[in-house]
């Protein structure tokens, strides 16, 4: 009797202890934090879908925050700016230095640069100075005047001539890019087929 | 002749194809201590000025950090014994549509939304082993814990 007692105590007892030591034992497996905070650059909150499976959560305020493991639901949280701070100091501290832009216009149906254009070259130059490893990228943009086809080749017509007008003023050959985005990139979109200054232009981005 | 010229128009598509894969999607901007790129199951030194291109995984040590500006002006920059993959990065192709996905294997990531979100909105995705992140802009914080160390 005390045999058979003790037995089914022992049984009751590892059928107690099991799942509680393989819950422990059991690896927890990745998980995911992700954080949306102001721009450093403008102060701006966007937003960030986390989608896991069929669920998502969208993240659009200041340090609103996600966790997400392999298991469950995405799980909404908060932290504080200090917090943020902490953990990802080191991984935000090496973020590059935002790019700049220099907007360069032409007088109209010509390769020649607008006097203001010609000098905004100089700043250029003078911010390229600033980097460590500065690309330059040069982008040409047109109009939707003329087909695709034709716009293709005269925004790169036009970034090239830019290129040529940074390289001859001191810009190393091979950090400078030229590149024709055509009519893929208005300023202002219009109907095909019409003219708009705003687009005829050729874009500096120092990064 | 007909037939022929599609025949070269094709060889010549095939002959591209690896070009433009290989073509560089963005260059490592600020580099600290151990930081390697494996390209083609090679380790590359990555300092400043290094091109990265698309299938680069991006690697930091116990002491490196690294910052990576792409072709679309986006921003990322990995902390300490972090692993980042770049698996897309399209910007202003005419035959195909603006992305830019990576996957963070591990470790911390800290990242500005560039001009592909600017015009599209999600196009930029971080894959992480739990969950996907649709990218609206503009500036978040991942981290990954836990995960597998050999990636």
């Amino acid at each position: 009797m005390i045999r058979v007692l003790g037995r089914t105590l022992a049984l009751a007892l590892a059928l107690a202890v099991l799942p509680g030591c393989c819950w422990l034992w059991k690896p927890s497996g990745p998980e995911t934090l992700v954080v949306v905070v102001p721009s450093r650059h403008d102060g701006h909150v966007g937003a960030v879908v986390v989608a896991k499976g069929e669920e998502r959560q969208v993240l659009d305020s200041a340090y609103a925050t996600a966790r997400v493991k392999s298991r469950g639901h995405v799980h909404r949280t908060s932290l504080s700016a200090e917090e943020v701070q902490r953990k990802f100091a080191q991984a935000s501290a090496a973020l590059p230095r935002k790019s700049m832009a220099f907007t360069l216009h032409f007088v109209l149906a010509n390769q020649t640069l607008t006097p203001e254009s010609s000098a905004r070259l100089d700043q250029v130059l003078a911010e390229a100075a600033n980097w460590e490893a500065a690309e330059i990228d040069v982008v040409g943009h047109t109009d939707r005047m003329g087909t695709p086809e034709n716009n293709d080749a005269l925004s790169l017509k036009r970034a090239e001539h830019v290129r040529r007008l940074l390289i001859d003023k001191g810009a190393k050959p091979e950090a400078v890019t030229a590149i024709g985005m055509g009519e893929r990139q208005p300023v202002i979109e219009t109907a095909d087929g019409e003219a708009e200054a705003a687009n005829r232009r050729v874009e500096v981005i120092v990064r | 002749m007909r037939q022929l010229r599609k025949m070269s128009v094709l060889l010549m598509l095939l002959v591209l194809a690896p070009a433009a894969a290989a073509a560089d999607v963005g260059q490592v901007k600020t580099s600290k201590g151990g930081v390697v790129i494996v390209r083609d199951g090679q380790e590359l030194a990555a300092p400043a000025g290094t091109p990265v291109q698309q299938s680069d995984r991006i690697l930091t040590r116990a002491d490196g950090s690294v910052g990576i500006a792409f072709r679309d002006n986006s921003l990322l920059s990995l902390g300490p014994d972090s692993s980042l993959d770049i698996s897309l990065f399209s910007f202003g192709a005419r035959q195909a549509a603006d992305a830019l996905e990576a996957t963070l294997n591990r470790g911390t990531l800290s990242a500005v939304s560039g001009k592909i979100v600017t015009k599209s909105p999600e196009a930029m995705r971080i894959h992480t082993p739990t969950s996907i992140l649709g990218v609206r802009g503009t500036e978040f914080f991942v981290e990954v814990t836990n995960a597998n160390a050999d990636r």
